[in-house]
């Protein structure tokens, strides 16, 4: 079982714009499922070329491109009224960059360099937020997840969990059967700012909560601990 | 010093000098030339008296008796050369000694040797020597004011350029790369050399500046991309279903590597940053806001070392500042307290109007507590941080005029920031 939208079952398409190449085949390998379907352009030209010829539930764009910038194609996605979800991507880290980024309309902004598994939680999110807007519920197998009420259940009964415990569980269902080290799941749930680096040892703990509060509930292990590198959600 | 006064100095040192060496001089030449005055008067007399008793056919000399002259009759054989001296008389109309030039010589009458011995008084001399010393200085009095006072206005039109130089220097921003820095144009020679060599250097500087700012966040920039490609590699290796664990774990920690490395690379760039002072923007922040927020962000590491966290609030710690260095630097108190701390543990933090007093338990540091501020000194209790968090809170805290000390006191370290220094 994958992700699933409400009423119908659908392929999300997402455009991809990055003129390192290298960078981008990773990207794309790694966000392809059945529910993703990835398309790719390395320059403005062929950016440009194809916002105007479909309409994508998420663009993600590099700033620094060839033949033009990154803001360009923002602009442009908004003059066309685009429903697309928008994220920057940049090697800049500099908070006017971030900010004009997010003024001229993007959704979020990311800095290099990132984890994959963080570009797929930011892409599934502006998209469900997006598309189902107020009716965003996330589901695997026995449980139910409603985003914008950061609630869930547990075959059908209401299971209480902490913000963190939440975000740790949707991260978790949107990179399911990818292997997540420890490092990515915490620049994910903790701020910048916080600076762990080396020491994940309060990350067990944490999981260990969320995983107990799960089997409590009847919910089936889908936790899979992988040891020494992070986990792994999926069914065994 | 001000320039004025040492040249105020410098000029009353000279002419002092001056005055006292002329006056030496003065006095010495003044007093020979009246000594030479009377002894060519007293020498005058000499010839007329002398003259007077070798014509004179009276036994009697005693005509030639007066206030100033006196003689005694001496024997046939007395020969000796005129003496002139000076003397001291008591005067009893004046009640004081007076002092005279004397004037003592042989003369001969026809019936009779005499020697003659005649006095002047030198007491219009000291007078005038006196009066002249007076004139001295009251001219070298007015010589004093009146140099004081054209030394101060002159000096100020002359040096006017100079400060008004000063003033422009010290409005130099050189972060601000739009702003133009003209020093204004001067006649005066050197000052004209000053300014032209000062609007050479702060060009200089500012395009130094420029470039090194451009080459630290471009150096920076570019090393992120091929960071975030090495780290999508390896992440897409870590997903590769038929890995051995021994490989995925050397694939995890060269990932782990990754992260590090882009992290020291944004904290040296934030620290480049604050160092230039490119974080302009201020607003009030409320630290006991910022404090809440950190405290929850870090939730989960308190819990897992099951430290006892007290927060005392005596009112609260308020402060224009850029909202992003005030996350920095909590963050990183935070961090420090946590991370140093020991499990079940305790960690204290006071806020207070001028000021936050952070103590939490702790092992002893390994470095003195002045390298702590240091960038990258760090202890082995856990190598894995990156050294850079307390380098960061200086950097902060200096860019705001913040003081911050650090301690440790029996197995507590204290951490406090006191900002009243710029309160007041």
């Amino acid at each position: 079982m994958y992700l699933f939208c409400h009423r119908i079952q659908c392929i999300m398409k997402v455009l991809i714009i990055e003129d390192e190449t290298a960078l981008m085949e990773d990207i794309r390998n790694f966000l392809e499922t059945e529910k993703i379907m990835v398309e790719t352009a390395s320059d403005y030209k062929e950016a440009m070329a194809k916002i105007l010829d479909y309409e994508y539930d998420c663009v993600v764009v590099d700033i620094n491109l060839p033949k033009g910038s990154g803001f360009n194609i923002v602009n442009e996605l908004k003059s066309m009224n685009s429903k697309s979800g928008i994220i920057i991507i940049s090697a800049r880290d500099s908070l006017d960059d971030k900010l004009s980024g997010l003024n001229l309309g993007a959704d979020d902004y990311l800095v290099k360099p990132f984890h994959l598994s963080e570009l797929n939680a930011r892409i599934n999110s502006i998209v469900r937020r997006r598309l189902f807007d107020g009716y965003n519920i996330v589901t695997f197998n026995e449980i139910a997840m409603d985003c914008s009420a950061q609630a869930i259940k547990v075959n059908s009964l209401p299971v209480m969990l902490t913000r963190k415990e939440f975000d740790l569980l949707a991260y978790f269902i949107t990179n399911q059967n990818r292997v997540l080290s420890q490092s990515a799941i915490v620049e994910h749930l903790w701020p910048d700012e916080i600076e762990f680096a080396g020491s994940y040892k309060f990350l067990y703990t944490h999981v260990g909560n969320l995983r107990k509060k799960l089997q409590d509930a009847g919910c089936s292990s889908y936790i899979k601990s992988i040891y020494g590198i992070g986990y792994k959600w999926g069914e065994s | 010093m001000k320039l004025l006064a040492i040249t105020n100095r410098y000029y009353f040192i000279s002419i002092t000098v001056f005055f006292v060496l002329a006056g030496i001089v003065l006095f010495y030449s003044i007093k020979y030339q009246l000594t030479e005055e009377l002894n060519e008067q007293l020498k005058t007399e000499q010839v007329n008296v002398t003259r007077i008793i070798e014509k004179s056919d009276s036994l009697n000399m005693t005509f030639l008796l007066n206030d100033n002259m006196s003689f005694r009759q001496a024997g046939p054989e007395i020969s000796f050369k005129p003496v002139l001296f000076d003397t001291l008389k008591f005067d009893n109309v004046e009640k004081e000694n007076i002092p005279y030039r004397i004037i003592r010589f042989p003369a001969k009458s026809r019936y009779q040797n005499y020697v003659i011995t005649i006095q002047s008084s030198k007491i219009e001399n000291e007078d005038i020597i006196l009066s002249i010393f007076l004139s001295l200085i009251i001219v070298f009095a007015l010589f004093s004011i009146m140099l004081y006072l054209s030394n101060y206005y002159f000096s100020k039109k002359l040096w006017s350029p100079f400060l008004k130089t000063i003033a422009t220097i010290k409005s130099v921003n050189i972060h601000d790369s739009e702003a133009q820095f003209a020093i204004d144009k001067t006649n005066v020679q050197e000052f004209y050399e000053l300014n032209s060599s000062l609007q050479q250097m702060i060009d200089r500087i500012k395009r130094d500046y420029r470039r090194m700012k451009d080459f630290s966040e471009n150096a920076s920039h570019e090393l992120q991309t091929p960071l975030s490609i090495i780290r999508s590699k390896l992440e897409s290796l870590l997903q590769s279903p038929d890995l051995k664990a021994r490989e995925a774990q050397l694939i995890d920690q060269a990932l782990e590597s990754t992260v590090r490395l882009s992290r020291i690379n944004q904290t040296l760039l934030l620290l480049t940053k604050i160092e230039n002072g490119q974080f302009v923007q201020k607003q009030d922040v409320s630290f006991y806001e910022v404090f809440e927020k950190y405290l929850e962000a870090y939730r989960e590491m308190i819990i897992d070392k099951k430290l006892k966290i007290k927060v005392e609030r005596e009112g609260d710690f308020s402060f224009a500042i850029h909202p992003a260095l005030a996350d920095v630097l909590v963050s990183n108190i935070l961090n420090n307290a946590i991370k140093h701390n020991i499990d079940n543990g305790w960690l204290t933090i006071k806020i207070h109007p001028e000021g936050l007093d952070i103590r939490n338990s702790g092992l002893p540091p390994e470095y003195p507590p002045e390298q702590l501020f240091n960038r990258f000194a760090k202890g082995t209790h856990s190598a894995e941080h990156l050294g850079l968090g307390l380098a960061l809170i200086k950097e902060i805290a200096q860019s705001y005029d913040f003081e911050v000390q650090y301690n440790y006191h029996k197995n507590m370290h204290i951490f406090i920031i006191n900002a009243f220094v710029k309160a007041i």
